[in-house]
């Protein structure tokens, strides 16, 4: 080989090039991140198996990518979630899947759950970027009754049908408008449908007469959903706005027609943006000359930082009908002093015919207590109060102060309920 | 290889870098050839390369077979966009059929060396930075262990077992579909 004639030029003259020359490598002298490296590009089986090498070994497999390849080396497809939850991540190379998607035993299949899991730190960020979703995947599109997928690229495509699919989720995901939205017309007795965080798709339009719930959340990307349209969505009881990844990111959300919707939320002081038939809003804030009211929303949730009655009861105004109210604060709040003629025309004409009130992040002080307060004396149809306090170690003496600051004892509604609980309650509950 | 021979021609006109080895020793090349090797690649952007680029961490007999290696390789390159682009996995694919056979021949051969040798192209590689060498490299020696037990692999690179019988059959337990 011609390099070799370079040999004979030189013979090494130093020290140190001696002791280079000399010392014999083994294959523990290579760094981690080779060794890692190597572990990965063995089968699976063969990777795990250099862990008991030595401690180093076992190190090195652990903290490098999992090579999950079953095309050319199977393991029986009992074992992957075994193999999947004894690695910590991340994987090399996973090829199987589209041959998976192709084998008969998945004919007809009704639920798919595509999950390729990004670490937080790697949110946002376009590269690497999200593997594609195996076409194959659409291979179900005339049987899934349930399809649920996270972080992936969607094909573009507008020729997708799933005539038989009932939920829909898109999570992390990067999607197409067009592919999006043909994806939705071609879905003809969708029920409920999550778009959360995804990129690639600003403008979502839903015509559907079998739709019942639906979920959005803005991603933070430019091309991330800014509007929601529902122009036709009759069996729309339920609409879900997520908190998005970046506060400061809009989203509007206009309902043409939704005569059954029912539960509204999660709503914040600027966000987002709803048009409900010709009743405007901007957060929590009534704005636009126009204020009709909304009958069907029974349950709403709310978060408003500076916690102020006027707000909420403006608010409240549009939803004559009202049932439950979540909210949310985070400030000591505005004073929320309060008189009868006030609010005589929403307290006189039975305005308020609230079940249910729950209140985070209760403090207990003058603005809170004088804001619950409202609802205590003038809530003829309350049944419970649920006030979720954010301390640790609060004596029973102050709960009791509280419920006579509140005047509980004057209540309008005499069957209420008044529940005041430490924040980890609520969680307990949750998990229960 | 004759091939090689070819590479240098074009490169008479080219840009010469002059590569120093640990042991002092000079090899002049072309920039097409010097730059599969990305922390060359980013030294000549630098301008650090007046002068000679010593190599501290290879020595002259390591650099030679490197050089080799990328030698070829660069040839395979240069029908694309000229000196400048580098050895992308796309290049490869313009590339035609005979040539790409030629070069899996090449790099079979290249790899016939004993195994401390190997273990110092692979450090090379990863100091040079040049992927497909390294790649090539670490495939040699995965594949070596491919299929050996534990012993075995123990055996072939002197490896000592620290671990106590606790630990591993703490490992067998976790990862117990590895061991069935």
């Amino acid at each position: 080989m011609p390099s070799r004639l370079r040999m004979t030029n030189r013979r090494c003259t130093t020290l140190l090039c001696l002791r280079m020359t000399t010392r014999r490598l083994y294959i523990s002298d290579l760094p981690d991140a080779i060794l890692g490296d190597i572990v990965s590009r063995l089968p699976a089986k063969g990777g795990a198996r250099t862990q008991v090498l030595s401690s180093r070994w076992r190190h090195a497999w652990r903290s490098a990518p999992l090579n999950l390849d079953l095309r050319l080396h199977p393991i029986p497809l009992a074992n992957v979630p075994r193999v999947l939850s004894s690695h910590p991540g991340p994987g090399r190379r996973f090829s199987t899947l589209d041959g998976w998607l192709r084998s008969p035993a998945l004919d007809n299949l009704q639920e798919l759950e595509f999950r390729h899991d990004v670490p937080d730190r790697d949110r946002g960020n376009p590269n690497p970027p999200l593997p594609l979703l195996p076409v194959s995947a659409l291979r179900f599109s005339c049987t899934l009754r349930v399809a649920r997928f996270w972080s992936c690229s969607f094909p573009d495509r507008n020729d997708v049908h799933m005539p038989v699919l009932e939920e829909l989720h898109l999570s992390h995901c990067v999607v197409s408008e067009s592919s999006l939205n043909a994806l939705l017309a071609g879905c003809s007795v969708l029920q409920r449908l999550r778009l959360i965080y995804n990129d690639g798709c600003t403008r979502v339009r839903i015509a559907s007469p079998t739709l019942r719930s639906v979920e959005v959340g803005r991603g933070s990307g430019e091309l991330s959903l800014q509007e929601l349209v529902t122009e036709d969505a009759p069996c729309l009881e339920i609409l879900r706005h997520v908190t998005p990844i970046t506060h400061e990111k809009k989203m509007d959300i206009l309902v043409v027609s939704a005569p059954k919707l029912v539960v509204l939320g999660h709503i914040y002081d600027r966000f987002p943006r709803i048009e409900i038939g010709t009743t405007v809003f901007k957060g929590v804030h009534v704005v636009g000359n126009t204020m009709g009211v909304v009958c069907s929303v029974k349950v709403l949730s709310l978060s408003n930082k500076s916690l102020s009655l006027g707000v909420i009861l403006n608010f409240m105004r549009c939803f004559p009908c009202l049932e439950e109210l979540n909210l949310n604060t985070l400030f000591k709040g505005k004073k929320n002093e309060w008189d009868d003629n006030k609010y005589r025309s929403l307290i006189g004409t039975g305005g308020i015919c609230l079940k249910k009130i729950v209140l985070r992040n209760y403090k207990g002080n003058e603005s809170h207590v004088n804001f619950v307060r409202f609802f205590v004396l003038n809530a003829r149809a309350i049944e419970s109060i649920k006030l979720v306090f954010p301390y640790r170690n609060v004596t029973k003496a102050w709960i009791k102060g509280q419920r006579s600051q509140l005047q509980f004892e004057k209540r309008a509604s005499k069957s209420a309920q008044l529940d005041i609980v430490p924040s980890d309650s609520l969680r307990k509950e949750a998990t229960a | 290889m004759a091939s090689a021979g070819s590479g240098d021609e074009k490169a008479a006109a080219a840009a010469m870098i002059t590569l120093i080895s640990s042991d002092n020793e000079k090899f002049e090349v072309t920039e097409a050839t010097a730059t599969l090797s990305q922390t060359i690649r980013h030294m000549i952007e630098d301008g650090c390369t007046d002068g000679g680029v010593p190599l501290p961490n290879v020595t002259s007999k390591i650099l030679a077979r490197v050089i080799e290696y990328c030698k070829k390789h660069a040839t395979a390159a240069a029908g694309e966009e000229g000196s400048s682009s580098s050895f992308s996995d796309a290049a490869f694919l313009e590339v035609d059929r005979a040539f790409l056979e030629e070069l899996e021949e090449f790099d079979d051969a290249f790899l016939e060396v004993d195994r401390a040798t190997l273990f110092d192209l692979i450090l090379a590689a990863n100091y040079l930075d040049i992927k497909g060498l390294l790649n090539l490299t670490c495939q040699k020696v995965a594949d070596s262990v491919k299929g050996k037990t534990p012993e075995q692999i123990r055996e072939m690179y002197n490896i000592v077992n620290d671990l106590t019988p606790e630990e591993e059959a703490e490992i067998r337990r976790e990862t117990q579909w590895a061991f069935e």
